[in-house]
């Protein structure tokens, strides 16, 4: 993911000052996240000692990532898709 | 103070606690000298008591700690005067009961604790075994000293590392590169 997302993608600021945040670290909190074993954002963030909005940002780069690189597996829903699910929407 | 040095002594005394519980008499006939010998005069003023029901507390508990807290409750006079429990015909003699000093001779409940607290070594060893894996959790919000995400990352066993991230290690550093 580190070829995939190029440079720039990972979030530069934290890698910048020399601490958390490197790149492999962001992709483990995101699986971290979505192993549900975080439970809640601020309980992950405590647990990790990291800020929220690193969890939202992290989580939330490795998921946009993942659906560039799986567009088979893992998609953002479809208009059609959507209103079928949502018919009120 | 350094971390290292204070885990080192965190091992040391794990293993002095240890030996305490598997050679109790070597140690205890070691330090004889320094008047540390006093569980043998909690049983002398037992035998003073004599009571049944000191001695049938004495097989329930079965360890050296309780013989000596029953020392310091069970003065006489705390307990109460021997009519009270019954006169002494009516618990029978003391050698029907058998003998204390069968009873309650050091090496019996020596042998005794040192069955009882398997589990207790066991979990010492469990403790120490965890030793490297323990990570000080007194931190306020913002403290980057403590890298709980890179221990996680690093440190931490396979099994842990399936558990908290759902993949296994090697395959997190081929999706990390990829």
């Amino acid at each position: 993911m580190t070829e995939t997302g190029g440079e720039g993608y990972w979030n530069q600021r934290g890698m910048a000052r020399g601490y958390k945040s490197s790149i492999y670290q962001q992709i483990a909190v995101a699986l971290y996240v979505l192993g549900g074993e975080g439970g809640t954002g601020e309980r992950t963030r405590i647990v990790l000692n990291i800020s929220y909005a690193s969890v939202r940002a992290y989580t939330q780069l490795t998921i946009n990532l993942l659906a560039k690189l799986l567009p088979e597996q893992m998609q953002w829903p479809r208009i059609d898709q959507h209103i079928q699910h949502h018919p009120i929407f | 103070m350094p971390r290292a040095s204070q885990r080192a002594r965190a091992l040391q005394d794990i293993d002095t606690a240890i030996e305490y519980l598997i050679y109790p008499d070597v140690l205890a006939e070691s330090s004889s000298e320094d008047g540390e010998d006093e569980d043998v005069e909690d049983i002398g003023s037992l035998e003073d008591i004599g009571s049944l029901e000191d001695i049938g507390s004495l097989e329930d508990f079965g360890s050296l700690e309780d013989i000596g807290s029953l020392e310091d409750i069970g003065s006489l006079e705390d307990i109460g005067s021997l009519e009270d429990f019954g006169s002494l015909e009516d618990i029978g003699s003391l050698e029907d009961i058998g003998s204390l000093e069968d009873i309650g001779s050091l090496e019996d409940i020596g042998s005794l604790e040192d069955i009882g607290s398997l589990e207790d070594i066991e979990s010492l060893l469990v403790v120490r075994a965890s030793l490297p894996y323990y990570l000080p959790r007194n931190t306020s919000a913002g403290r980057h000293d403590v890298d709980i995400l890179e221990a996680y990352i690093r440190q931490y066993p396979e099994t842990a590392f399936l558990a908290l991230f759902r993949m296994h290690r090697h395959s997190f550093w081929h999706i990390v590169d990829y």
